[in-house]
């Protein structure tokens, strides 16, 4: 009979990694691909044919809400990628499961997934960990593509040092006030004013950051009256003048991480720093700093508490 | 054609004939200074001996190498600067220097809206200062029925004796709604859902008419609510926002205009 794997969890990166780990660990002829969405009745048809040559075949479906009829080869292998809803089957021969990594300042997943990456390939991150979580974030792809180059340069079973890794990495190549947003909206307070201080490095970027922060506000004040008339999220993007995939992924999670009156507030002191910014007010800058403490103190505590406004 | 402000038209045409070299027009926008004193130079001199400039720094340069050479054809060189209450102090240092020691066979006038944003030994330099004030009903409806407008009180109210925003407000009937939505926003409560309204996302960054249409129309909207005895503070989020986008023409019209929404609640 056919092999049923199962991956859940909301890292797709790591999510996309196991698939085609599995596909490839499994000694198999070949590998086909099906977005479960649009390509259901494809995988049912091809997945039920038997090879004449008798090879094994894995399938891996992407975005499955239900599993379907197995292969019908013995040999066969399906690979299910959940989209949102755990999935579970008594047939499974393994399921995995990749939670959300969590980046409070005292518990830091990415950090640590980081430091078992390195040791997957005998090297030692231990130096470089951190700075490779504040350059890129909660990007697993972009940290696993970096940290490739550094087992490449590094020595087998060595350390990586700030220098080697500065030699190879390209540490915030193109930053932009969005990183600062992103830092916000993780509750990641360092991050968030390491990367305001790197941004306002290059040049006076005040009036940037606070066009940026001022239209992230205003969607979410958008975002909160929207959701409190219970439409569709396709509705919501509609609205908004979004893609709905896009704010499924980035602007749907980050709903109520502040309450209203917060948000009114934040929308007001951006304001007044913009216009003291116009000025030629220096303290424009304090209050910037000071407001992006604000918002991403009220997001680590409001996950902390594991509370909604 | 230039409407009312029949004595000010002719203290600026005495201005001009007489020896006189630096003269200021002020009043409030779009009442026609600028068009009239186009129209007197054009009548009066060559157009090689007229240079306008805007309010900025690299403009006081160009002025002060215009009137180094003496006139081509005129009697006297003209420089026209519009929007002077908008030259920035090192602008105002710039012309400063003209102004104590203004070159013979020179004219220099400016076009201001309000002459208290000028450094004070720059006002104190100028000769001849005409105030322009908006046009009474009379003047508004030769001003009308001579363009062929369509006569609407809704419009010359919101207009308010500025027969440039009256033409604006017939071309872009757009921004009449805007005067209704205000005060329904301030009546009825704001809904973040509904999009900014299409006239304040067209604005575009910097000074314009267009802005300063909007920013009568809050003036008008905070004048009625007094009236109307709707609570005051209710309609001064506007009146602010008006201000901020006409002190500070690069600021986002949208993100002020919903600011001023949200705190209108």
């Amino acid at each position: 009979m056919s092999a049923l794997i199962i991956i859940n969890g909301e890292e797709e990166f790591l999510k996309e990694r196991a698939a085609f780990d599995e596909a490839s660990s499994s000694l198999i002829d070949s590998v086909y691909q099906y977005i479960a969405d649009s390509e259901l009745n494809k995988y049912r048809d091809e997945s039920q044919m038997l090879l004449l040559s008798g090879g094994s075949r894995a399938f891996i479906l992407w975005g499955v809400e239900d599993i379907p009829e197995l292969p019908a080869g013995e040999s066969d292998l399906l690979i299910a990628v959940a989209q949102k809803k755990v999935l579970t089957d008594a047939r499974a021969k393994r399921i995995h499961n990749f939670q959300k990594f969590k980046t409070f300042d005292d518990n830091n997943q990415v950090v640590k997934w980081i430091l078992d990456e390195g040791n997957a390939l005998n090297i030692d991150l231990n130096d470089v960990a951190r700075a490779l979580f504040v350059s890129h974030g909660r990007s697993l792809r972009k940290i696993s593509s970096e940290i490739k180059k550094l087992a490449v340069l590094s020595p087998s079973g060595g350390i990586v040092t700030p220098e080697i890794a500065k030699s190879v990495i390209c540490f915030s190549a193109e930053l932009t006030p969005r990183d600062i947003v992103d830092s916000i909206c993780d509750g990641q307070v360092t991050r968030a004013l390491a990367f305001y201080d790197k941004l306002q490095d290059r040049t006076d970027e005040t009036g940037w950051i606070i066009a940026y922060l001022q239209r992230h506000v205003l969607q979410q004040i958008r975002v909160q009256a929207l959701l409190a008339r219970k439409i569709s999220d396709n509705q919501i993007a509609s609205i908004l003048g979004i893609h709905p995939f896009m704010y499924r992924k980035t602007v749907a999670p980050r709903a109520n991480l502040w309450s209203n009156e917060s948000l009114v507030c934040s929308l007001d002191v951006l304001c007044s720093l913009d216009v003291a910014h116009k000025q030629g007010d220096d303290c424009a800058k304090f209050g910037l700093e000071a407001e992006i403490i604000r918002l991403a103190e009220e997001t680590k505590n409001g996950k902390r508490h594991g509370s909604s406004n | 054609m230039i409407f009312g402000n029949i004595c000010s038209q002719q203290e600026t045409r005495q201005a001009l004939e007489a020896d006189v070299s630096i003269i200021a027009l002020v009043g409030p926008a779009h009442i026609g200074k600028c068009e009239f004193l186009k129209q007197e130079l054009d009548n009066s001199i060559s157009e090689a001996d007229l240079l306008e400039v805007d309010h900025t720094v690299t403009s006081s340069r160009e002025v002060s190498e215009f009137l180094l050479s003496s006139p081509l054809f005129s009697s006297y060189r003209a420089v026209l600067v519009s929007d002077a209450d908008r030259l920035t102090e090192p602008a105002q240092d710039a012309y400063l220097k003209l102004f104590e020691e203004p070159p013979k066979n020179v004219k220099i006038c400016l076009i201001l809206n309000d002459d208290g944003f000028l450094l004070p030994t720059l006002q104190s330099r100028i000769q001849k200062i005409v105030r322009w004030f908006p046009l009474s009903d009379e003047d508004m409806n030769k001003y009308i029925q001579t363009n062929s407008f369509p006569d609407d009180e809704m419009i010359k109210r919101l207009s308010g004796g500025r027969p440039g925003f009256y033409e604006l407000l017939v071309a872009q009937p757009l921004f009449k709604d805007l005067y209704t939505l205000i005060m329904q926003i301030i009546q009825d409560g704001f809904d973040p859902t509904i999009p900014t309204p299409i006239m304040l996302k067209n604005t575009s960054s910097g000074v314009s008419i267009e802005k300063d249409l909007i920013a009568r129309i809050c003036l008008q909207v905070t004048l009625d609510s007094v009236h109307q005895g709707i609570l005051y503070f209710k309609a001064l989020p506007f009146l602010k926002f008006s201000s901020i986008i006409t002190k500070y023409p690069a600021t986002n019209v949208e993100i002020y205009w919903q600011r001023a929404c949200l705190n209108a609640l």
